[in-house]
């Protein structure tokens, strides 16, 4: 890619982003008005549960982080190229963020609804793991090996941790739990239309905003690289583009 | 039915609840949203005072 090309991408990327970051905070906006103000208190948790708009959304986008960072492990460990890795580590970091957050804005609901923060129930207990598989995943992603070995090491964590994510969606069908079950949402719906549209910007946008960090986040990821690379370029006698590039396979 | 007193008292009695629900979400966003800022910046100028550093 010819240095003219990679400007123009660069531009093209930088407006991509911003379109994003508008998108992110009208549909993030909307979904807080709908859910606040807009949709109606529930008949038996009153306003308690429009805690459901954030928290719902939150471990949905946490589901999403994690099967990208699988797909994207799987394609590094295939092609072993480095654009992979880079996703599923981006994608590994903002599920993080996004399964903290499921946990605790669940504690938050659960203290009025079931009287406790915290309970060893089967949903928790397997989220609080899955939590802690990811944690894992980026602390191999900070050991002192060769990028490439830390790299393969890093996929194949974010293949078998992949594993736990339908353990925590189906726990609460196939174990006696005090979570609720999904409610359904197409079809017969178990909720009124207003909470339906509530719970589905709160998706739409939490999916968007996720997007968009991811954007940021690989953006970051290129520059720590080039910091990298810089520092490497006199020692190693190459010019930082070219250790920018995607190593051969080996 | 639901009266406005009932709405004004449960929105009273749990609506702590909720609002810490959805600052801690804001905070968690826009805090490693910050954070992403910061890495940006931190990185930029890493690699302009290495690339300085080195062409002299």
């Amino acid at each position: 890619m010819s240095s003219a090309e990679r400007m123009m991408a660069t531009l093209i990327a930088r407006r991509g982003e911003r379109i994003l970051a508008g998108l992110a905070l009208a549909s993030l906006t909307a979904s807080a008005i709908l859910s606040l103000v807009v949709s109606p208190p529930d008949a038996e948790q009153g306003n308690l549960i429009r805690l459901m708009y954030v928290h719902v959304p939150a471990a949905w986008v946490a589901y999403l982080a994690f099967a990208v960072v699988f797909v994207s492990s799987i394609a590094y460990l295939v092609t072993r190229k480095t654009r992979w890795d880079r996703l599923a580590a981006a994608s590994a970091e903002i599920g993080v963020l996004f399964t903290a957050l499921t946990i605790v804005l669940g504690s938050i609901w659960a203290k009025p609804v079931w009287g406790t923060w915290w309970t060893w129930d089967p949903r928790l207990t397997t989220t609080a793991i899955l939590l802690m598989i990811y944690v894992g995943y980026l602390a191999v992603r900070r050991l002192p090996d060769s990028p490439a070995r830390r790299a393969r090491w890093a996929a194949v964590v974010g293949i078998v941790g992949f594993v736990d994510v339908p353990i925590v969606h189906l726990s609460v069908r196939w174990w006696r739990s005090l979570h609720q079950a999904p409610a359904r949402l197409i079809g017969v719906p178990d909720v009124s239309p207003m909470m339906g549209a509530a719970l589905g910007i709160g998706f739409l946008s939490f999916t968007i905003a996720y997007v968009y960090l991811m954007a940021v986040r690989l953006r970051v990821g290129r520059l720590e690289e080039r910091a990298v690379a810089e520092a490497l370029s006199p020692r190693v006698g190459q010019p930082v583009e070219v250790l920018m590039e995607e190593p051969a396979r080996g | 039915m639901i009266s406005v007193a009932d709405v004004v008292i449960g929105a009273a009695r749990y609506g702590g609840y909720v609002i810490a629900g959805y600052v801690i979400a804001a905070v968690g966003l826009g805090g490693y949203f910050g954070s992403l800022l910061y890495r940006a910046r931190q990185a930029r100028s890493k690699a302009r005072a290495i690339a300085t550093h080195r062409t002299g």
